[in-house]
């Protein structure tokens, strides 16, 4: 039997549009976070799984280093429901993501959340979906195609204006500046890297296991890469680890033949992602990586480069996807189980 | 005596299986440090912090993210639990004088939690280091130290925040007092029952280690209170002592995306679970794992009757350390201390750090 290789998609047509539209979602989001913040504000969970919790991890690293009001926690969907964390109740904001608006636990988590006495804002694709009717408001970037930039936008945005609103960031028309450059930035990041992304999956698209390293911001793009990506679209076998924690074990297994990609931002963890190139250099043959540095991110002030890192590795990662898709043959819309079957 | 029987007389020996001095060294361990573990948590209750920080890395990070659990679950103090360097970068600013900071090292001087003790301190927080012993760099710079002088790094240090998190729930009026009360009233006897699992989980240990001895990728999945133990297994002691691949998946995230990958290659899979609310869904995720032909190792804390739910960590890591013990044996990977980068002085920068 022929088997065709199907060939590179093109960036997507909506990818500057619905970044645009999530943009445009400011104001209400600026509202929405006056109103969470005047009605006491007392802690943040980011709820989601998968591929949907992935984006929250920029968002938790943004308050981490600035927040001083109100402690932020981020959980999967059910391991939040299990834990029932005891300090949930009224002045929590729980912010629940799910592409579909259908994934049941998080539709769950949400309910489980207002019961709970929260406040809840659900990211998804539809704003007619179970999740956004579930939360007590609802930002949606009504895109099939451009789904974690998106998400990565509107979670900045909120993570932002909340610590804007409580007195915690410093410079938030910084980031906004930032933010309104970002969909061209990604784009250009994209389209800047498409060579270095063909060759890397020319190089590794028949890996048996591929290790996934990020930190900071980013390790929710090296979790998305290994495990919504390689695992779920392309079923090959991957793991994705912390930098610093990749020295803490799971390096005793790199030998020359061990697939490895790492990622690299501008922002304050660059060092281990520095210090993961300079092992992967020395002892595997099959390390590629993904570096900010590379990137022109046209629009972007010198001094945001590092605000602007995770936003930009997600791009290009995404992209990094399809080009796998290209080269393995194996289209990224395939499924198994999910969507598929009830478990 | 056969060689294997010879092997493994060696690696009770070994600072890798640390199952064989639990029994002794836990009790010991809860007598003399105790109450200053209880003092730590009288002063969180009456208002000195309102930050509390659980730091470590690799098998260090595995038992600190039980602080974190246990307090989310019992306790309204706000807590987080990051890696060593994550916390220099983030540089939070709750971490001021009003936190508390629970550093753990084994060493008491791996390069990046002797960084992040320093960040700590250079901030005014409150740190605790938890280390195997004085003098170390750690000791020797944190407000106060906990030493533990015994090869126990995942037992003693997990002792150390479960005991600080359940008191500080208890002095706090915690919302899951029950539970709470239940889980302090078993930690003294979990010596003993430590010390029953050792005897118990040698004999099915062989044959588990020779069903997977083909594996070349373990995954580990584990959910709620055993979230730590699965990564320190998957990361730690699977990867780093019987050099297959490795990687940690969430109960609730198997089936979010790895599951597909699947079809592809059957995988071989280390399941724990727990008695917590959690189990069902671990159970869900072992019956998609097994439907889609994944060799399984289910390690379960039923199997320990009457073990309260939140001190599973504890009794798992025993039949989860034996497994290892033969993996590693069965593989001729005899000297279970060898290490092939780590402790080499490739990988740690700096005067005084090592690494781990």
């Amino acid at each position: 039997m022929a088997i065709s290789t199907p060939p590179l998609k093109p960036i997507s047509e909506d990818f500057l549009p619905t970044l645009e539209r999530t943009l445009a979602q400011r104001p209400a989001i600026e509202a929405f976070a006056d109103r969470v913040v005047e009605a006491g504000l007392r802690n943040v969970f980011l709820v989601g799984c998968g591929g949907s919790l992935l984006a929250s991890y920029p968002a938790q690293y943004l308050f981490d280093r600035h927040g001083t009001r109100f402690p932020v926690s981020l959980l999967t969907s059910n391991e939040f429901i299990y834990r029932h964390p005891a300090a949930l109740g009224p002045g929590s904001l729980v912010v629940v993501m799910s592409h579909t608006g259908t994934t049941k636990e998080t539709v769950r988590a949400a309910e489980f959340a207002r019961a709970a006495g929260a406040t809840v804002a659900s990211i998804t694709q539809l704003p007619e979906s179970p999740l956004a009717k579930a939360g007590d408001v609802a930002f949606a970037y009504e895109s099939d195609d451009t789904v974690t930039d998106a998400k990565h936008l509107l979670i900045g945005q909120l993570g932002l204006a909340l610590l804007d609103r409580v007195g915690d960031y410093p410079d938030y028309a910084g980031a906004i500046r930032t933010l309104d450059a970002l969909p061209a930035a990604m784009l250009a990041a994209k389209v800047g890297s498409e060579d270095r992304s063909a060759a890397i999956a020319a190089r590794l698209h028949a890996e048996p296991i591929t290790y996934v390293i990020g930190s900071g911001p980013s390790y929710g793009t090296a979790y998305g890469f290994a495990m919504c990506f390689l695992q779920e679209m392309q079923w090959m076998h991957a793991a994705a680890y912390n930098a610093g924690e990749f020295f803490h074990g799971a390096m005793e297994v790199i030998t020359e033949d061990v697939a490895a990609i790492v990622l690299l931002g501008e922002d304050e963890t660059r060092p281990m992602g520095e210090r993961a190139r300079v092992f992967m250099e020395k002892y595997s043959r099959k390390a590629a990586f993904i570096d900010v540095k590379d990137m022109t991110l046209p629009g972007i002030e010198p001094a945001w480069r590092a605000f602007a890192s995770p936003f930009a590795l997600g791009s290009v990662v995404w992209r990094l996807a399809q080009h796998y898709e290209a080269a393995t043959g194996h289209s990224l819309d395939i499924r198994r189980y999910m969507f598929q079957v009830e478990y | 005596m056969t060689d294997l029987t010879a092997f493994v007389e060696r690696a009770r020996q070994s600072e890798l299986f640390t199952s064989p001095g639990l029994e002794a060294e836990l009790g010991v361990f809860l007598d003399e440090q105790g109450e200053r573990i209880r003092q730590l948590a009288r002063r969180a209750a009456s208002g000195e912090f309102d930050h509390v920080y659980f730091v470590g890395s690799g098998g260090s990070w595995s038992n600190m993210y039980t602080g974190k659990y246990l307090l989310d679950r019992q306790a309204r103090m706000p807590a987080d639990v990051l890696t060593s360097y994550e916390l220099v970068w983030r540089d939070p600013p709750r971490l001021d004088g009003r936190a508390l900071v629970f550093l753990a090292s084994y060493s008491g001087a791996t390069e990046d939690t002797l960084a992040a003790l320093r960040h700590a301190n250079a901030r005014g927080a409150h740190t605790v280091a938890i280390v195997k012993r004085r003098p170390s760099p750690m000791a020797r710079e944190a407000a106060e130290t906990i030493d533990y002088d015994s090869p126990a790094l995942y037992i003693l240090p997990l002792a150390v925040v479960t005991l600080f998190a359940l008191e500080l729930a208890r002095l706090t009026a915690s919302p899951r007092m029950v539970e709470v009360e239940a889980a302090l009233a078993q930690l003294p006897e979990l010596p003993a029952i430590l010390g029953r699992a050792y005897r118990d989980a040698e004999g099915p240990a062989l044959e588990q280690a020779r069903r997977f001895l083909s594996a070349d990728t373990l995954y580990v999945v584990a959910s709620g209170p055993l979230v730590g133990l699965g990564y320190k297994f998957a990361l730690t002691v699977f990867m780093e002592n019987i050099r297959v691949h490795g990687s940690f998946i969430e109960g609730a995230e198997l089936r979010h995306g790895p599951v597909e990958a699947f079809e592809r290659q059957r995988p071989d899979m280390v399941f724990l679970l727990g008695t917590d609310g959690s189990r069902p869904l671990v159970e869900r995720s072992l019956a998609v794992a097994e439907s889609a032909g994944a060799r399984t190792l289910v390690v379960d804390a039923a199997s320990y009757p009457g073990l309260h739910p939140l001190l599973a960590p504890f009794v798992l890591l025993v039949p989860l350390e034996w497994f290892t013990v033969y993996s590693a044996l069965l593989r001729g990977i005899l000297d279970l201390d060898e290490r092939v980068f780590m402790g080499r002085r490739v990988l740690a920068t700096g005067p005084d750090a090592t690494w781990p």
